[in-house]
């Protein structure tokens, strides 16, 4: 670990010239991030012989939000879940080239997959509490990950679930049955979940799909305000929303990555003509 | 397909389903109803005074002082009929020697259905076999052996194109004249009096153990010995179908061997069931030697094997209709594929595992063929914990069997083999009965 941190910083210094490209210029910039938390590399996915996420190279900067737009199909929940190693679930489905997290291969070898995922949470395209109470949801991870206090964990449920704009419409049924919520009470339920075990990381497929625009409104907050404490990656369809969230975004199209610009930078001056055709809406 | 076509069809196929529905309650019906009418006679029906005293005897139940009362009553009335023998014996001493071997094998008729009826005549040798010691402990049987007492049958084959016909003959004519001639009128007015015959209520034959053989006493050992084999073979079967249901839904790998496994599987649960009787013979007693002979645990691994592969089928199911969200989501917390297993998994899939335990369960307790070689006695008393490692065991089913058609006397007493047909059947119900209600509520709890 203490060697990969030395090779960490190298990385950063020299690569340093092309993320800051990533960086807002007008936002305020965070404290303590910027460095390169997740860096993919000719990284590529394959469902058997399809390969759905073509040789990306990117860097994921910590503490800011990346967005990734691009239309439906292109890989980018792929190349989302592949960060985390949940396409380990899908057997046909291998990588390529090297995908980094804080340094260290995330499909090495000796990597703990388990631990990788405690640090890098996950919010699916599709909201799916289990089908236990609300409050057995929030506290699974916590206890999980040796939490077992009572007091403790109605702290950690209470908090987590503020955080997800929640609370107050579960607060006097925390026993009831997490699927007995509505679409988008559990899409924020699931939210919260993953906020409960306290990652470093953020993966958000479309966390707003199901929403209305309040409960939208209340998710955007809330990336504002993780934002500095936690790397960031949201999926979105809606370009407002890339644009209001995100410190940088990537486009993807068919399994490339396109283009990958600060977020200001990408949606008024497009480098790629494929980019400003889907960002103007001119995209068949 | 317009409007009008699409409503007749529906409404059509609405009556095929409606009729389907009916036929297959008349069917459980035509089922059902025998069993319990007759069943439910094990425990009500007409009882006699020879009934209480074969409980008071060999159950030491009752209350000694109405017994002696109602036996001081009944005996009033029958001290006249043995007075009517030894009248009619002395009789017969006077006689020449041709006129009495004439009333000889009829006279003993005679006495061989009064036997029957009121027990043992003063002067009898106290009978071996306990079925002898008392006359007729149910009303209805005893009405039937009056008719045999005052009628001879008798066949009439006259006409060789037809069947013989039976018909009856009084007895009294034929003992005309002689002093013995009262008896039979006096036996029928006073056939209450002597037997006392009063409405019963038997829960003994639940819990009672049987006496000679099921003439008397209840069916307790049967139930024991189903509850362990049953209780037996899902103490095996179900931890190890619910394991193996694990492996081959979340850890085995994909392939030849693989499926092979499953469709061996498959195949067993098709296999006959006296199959995994010989079976089990063969391998638990002969082989491993679990028992000397047959014994409740070489039943409770025969059955387990049966019950194996449906267990494992039904947990597969059960775990792979989980959807596959629920694990992402424990696996994106940080949780390892065991905790996963263990904590979502297979809570989510429960439903589905108790209910093909249980139903599985039912199984093994109606099962006949798998234990005929491997546990089941027909006649025995109720065994104890201990003793599932060495003896053999009565069973419900199996002695359903044995009683309709291996037992000396299964004419005279079919109510106990309808008595262990709808205990057998109320508890496979009742299995099931609560695999249903356990479903419900825990998929209740997981729908929220
Ligand atoms: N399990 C799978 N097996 C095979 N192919 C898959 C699998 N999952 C996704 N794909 C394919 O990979 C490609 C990328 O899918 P992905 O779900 O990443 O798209 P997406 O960009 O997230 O789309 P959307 O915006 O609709 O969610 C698609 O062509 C899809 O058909
Ligand atoms: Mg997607």
């Amino acid at each position: 670990m203490t060697t990969d941190v030395t090779t960490t910083s190298e990385s950063v210094s020299t690569k340093k010239a092309t993320r800051d490209i990533y960086l807002p210029a007008e936002r305020k910039k965070v404290a303590g991030g910027g460095a390169a938390h997740i860096v993919a590399k000719d990284f590529s996915i394959h469902y058997g012989e399809f390969e759905a996420v073509k040789k990306v190279s990117a860097d994921v900067l910590s503490k800011y939000v990346t967005a990734i737009i691009g239309p439906s199909g292109c890989g980018k929940s792929t190349f989302l879940r592949a960060i985390n190693r949940m396409n380990d679930l899908i057997p046909s489905c291998y990588t390529s080239g090297s995908l980094l997290f804080d340094g260290e291969d995330i499909y090495g070898k000796y990597t703990d997959e388990v631990l990788l995922r405690k640090k890098i949470g996950m919010v699916f395209q599709k909201p799916n509490p289990f089908p236990k109470s609300i409050f057995d949801n929030i506290a699974y991870g916590p206890r999980l990950h040796g939490v077992s206090d009572k007091k403790k964990l109605l702290e950690i449920v209470e908090r987590s679930l503020r955080k997800a704009a929640i609370w107050d419409e579960v607060c006097d049924r925390l026993d009831k049955n997490a699927l007995g919520l509505s679409g988008g009470q559990q899409q924020r339920l699931c939210v919260a979940r993953t906020l409960a075990v306290e990652p470093e990381v953020l993966l958000l497929d479309e966390p707003t799909s199901a929403l209305d625009p309040k409960a939208t409104a209340k998710i955007e907050d809330l990336i504002q305000e993780l934002r500095g404490s936690y790397t960031i990656m949201i999926v979105t369809h809606n370009m407002q929303q890339a644009s209001r969230v995100s410190d940088s975004t990537m486009f993807f199209y068919e399994g490339v990555l396109v283009e990958h610009a600060s977020t200001a930078e990408l949606f008024t001056n497009p480098k790629d003509p494929m980019t400003e055709d889907y960002i103007t809406g001119r995209f068949s | 397909m317009n409007i009008g076509t699409r409503k007749i069809l529906d409404r059509s196929f609405t009556a095929v389903g409606i009729g389907s529905i009916i036929v297959m309650a008349l069917a459980l019906m035509v089922v059902v109803v025998p069993i319990v009418s007759n069943g439910i006679g094990a425990i009500f029906f007409t009882g006699t005074v020879e009934h209480r005293k074969m409980l008071h005897a060999e159950f030491n139940r009752g209350e000694r002082q109405n017994l002696a009362s109602e036996v001081a009553s009944s005996e009033r009335y029958r001290t006249k009929v043995y007075e009517m023998l030894s009248a009619f014996d002395a009789e017969l001493e006077t006689m020449e020697p041709e006129k009495k071997a004439q009333y000889d094998s009829k006279y003993s008729q005679v006495k061989t259905a009064l036997h029957a009826l009121l027990g043992p005549l003063p002067g009898d040798m106290v009978p071996m076999l306990t079925r002898f010691k008392y006359g007729q402990t149910r009303w209805e049987k005893a009405e039937e052996k009056l008719h045999e007492l005052l009628y001879e049958s008798k066949w009439d084959n006259s006409n060789p194109d037809i069947m013989g016909k039976e018909y009856f003959v009084s007895r009294a004519v034929a003992f005309e004249g002689t002093s013995l001639a009262a008896l039979f009128p006096y036996v029928k007015n006073n056939i209450e009096k002597m037997l006392l015959p009063e409405f019963t209520v038997y829960w003994g034959f639940i819990t009672d153990s049987s006496v000679d053989s099921h003439f008397f006493g209840g069916i307790w050992p049967e139930i024991q010995g189903t509850f362990f084999l049953a209780m037996g073979a899902m103490l095996f079967a179900f931890p190890l179908g619910v394991i193996a249901a694990i492996y081959f839904t979340e850890y085995a790998k994909p392939g030849f061997l693989n499926s092979m496994l499953r469709s061996a599987n498959s195949t067993l649960a098709g296999v006959p069931s006296i199959v995994f009787g010989m079976f089990g013979l063969a391998f638990f007693i002969n082989t491993l030697r679990v028992s000397e002979s047959k014994s409740v645990i070489a039943g409770s691994l025969t059955l387990a094997i049966m019950i194996l592969p449906t267990i494992i089928r039904a947990a597969e199911e059960a775990i792979l209709a989980v959807p596959k969200t629920y694990r992402e989501a424990s696996l994106s917390l940080g949780s390892t594929k065991w905790n996963t297993i263990a904590t979502v998994i297979l809570p989510a899939a429960l439903p589905g595992i108790l209910t093909g335990g249980v139903i599985s369960l039912g199984r093994a307790a109606g099962e006949t063929a798998p234990i005929i070689f491997t546990a089941a006695v027909s006649v025995g008393s109720a065994i104890g914990l201990a003793d599932v490692f060495s003896s053999p065991t009565p069973a419900l089913s199996w002695n359903i069997y044995n009683l309709a058609s291996e037992h000396e006397a299964a004419a005279q007493i079919r109510h106990v083999q309808y008595g262990m047909v709808l205990a057998l059947v109320t508890i496979v119900l009742l299995l099931n009965l609560s695999a249903i209600v356990l479903r419900a509520r825990i998929s209740k709890k997981l729908k929220g």
